[in-house]
């Protein structure tokens, strides 16, 4: 379940990280003893192995309307469950993204940074193998969906 | 005969132009799994991603389990392991 105070968006719009921080106090305002706030940012790199030229023009990020939310509530439930967290805020871009476009957006407020930390780390962990969204990196020449890492699976099952 | 709409998601919609864009049936009962191997008929390709404990099938919106048993008229997407964040 979410608290008042958090905050979940899917948008095709370019995410507005000075808000992110704003709006995460804001909402923090009325939490006893507030001593810690992590604020991570993911980018859409260039570069990409997949693609014969190794660069990439277009991140196509497609979600499914329904679904990408509740699984990002279910994720902010399990790290709540977890941790005594303030405020949680996911961000997620879907749509055509280019190099250096903020991605996607994850805040908690804590009252002491480890579990702030920890509890970011969770919820980017679970965003990679939980939430229902997929990558595909294209250019003038090629169109690849991302494929699966199992680095993410092994991060994601370490919690 | 059973039917609905068929989704496809991601990688999978690569498979499209096989699998097209309704799921049917004889069967008078059908489940998600027994769906599924007829779709791994028509694109053996697919195996790997339908093997992935990461992939998964939603009916009318809601992830399912293969026991499901379909309706007619549902809606079936299929999800391979997901690439955010």
């Amino acid at each position: 379940m979410l608290e008042n105070a958090d905050h979940i968006l899917v948008t095709q719009q370019e995410l507005d990280i000075a808000g992110v921080y704003g709006s995460l106090r804001g909402a923090s305002s009325n939490i006893e003893d507030l001593g810690a706030v992590v604020v991570f940012v993911g980018l859409v790199r260039e570069f990409d192995k997949s693609l014969s030229s190794g660069r990439l023009q277009i991140l196509r990020l497609q979600h499914h309307p329904e679904l990408t939310q509740s699984s990002i509530v279910d994720v902010i439930t399990q790290a709540r469950s977890r941790w005594d967290l303030g405020a949680v805020l996911v961000h997620h871009r879907v749509g055509d993204l280019r190099p250096t476009d903020e991605i996607v957006a994850v805040a908690v407020t804590s009252k002491h940074r480890a579990e702030a930390f920890d509890a970011a780390r969770f919820l980017m962990d679970k965003l990679k193998t939980e939430v229902m969204l997929w990558k595909q990196v294209l250019n003038a020449d090629e169109a690849n969906w991302v494929a699966f890492k199992d680095s993410d699976a092994k991060a994601s099952s370490s919690w | 005969m059973l039917e609905g709409d068929l989704i496809l998601f991601g990688c999978l919609s690569d498979f499209e132009l096989q699998l097209g864009k309704r799921w049917s049936s004889v069967e008078a009962t059908l489940t998600i799994e027994t769906l599924v191997l007829g779709f791994l008929e028509r694109a053996p390709e697919m195996s790997e991603i339908v093997s992935s404990p990461f992939f998964k099938v939603a009916v009318n919106n809601r992830v399912e389990p293969q026991s499901f048993v379909l309706n007619d008229g549902d809606t079936v997407a299929l999800l391979p392991p997901v690439t955010g964040g």
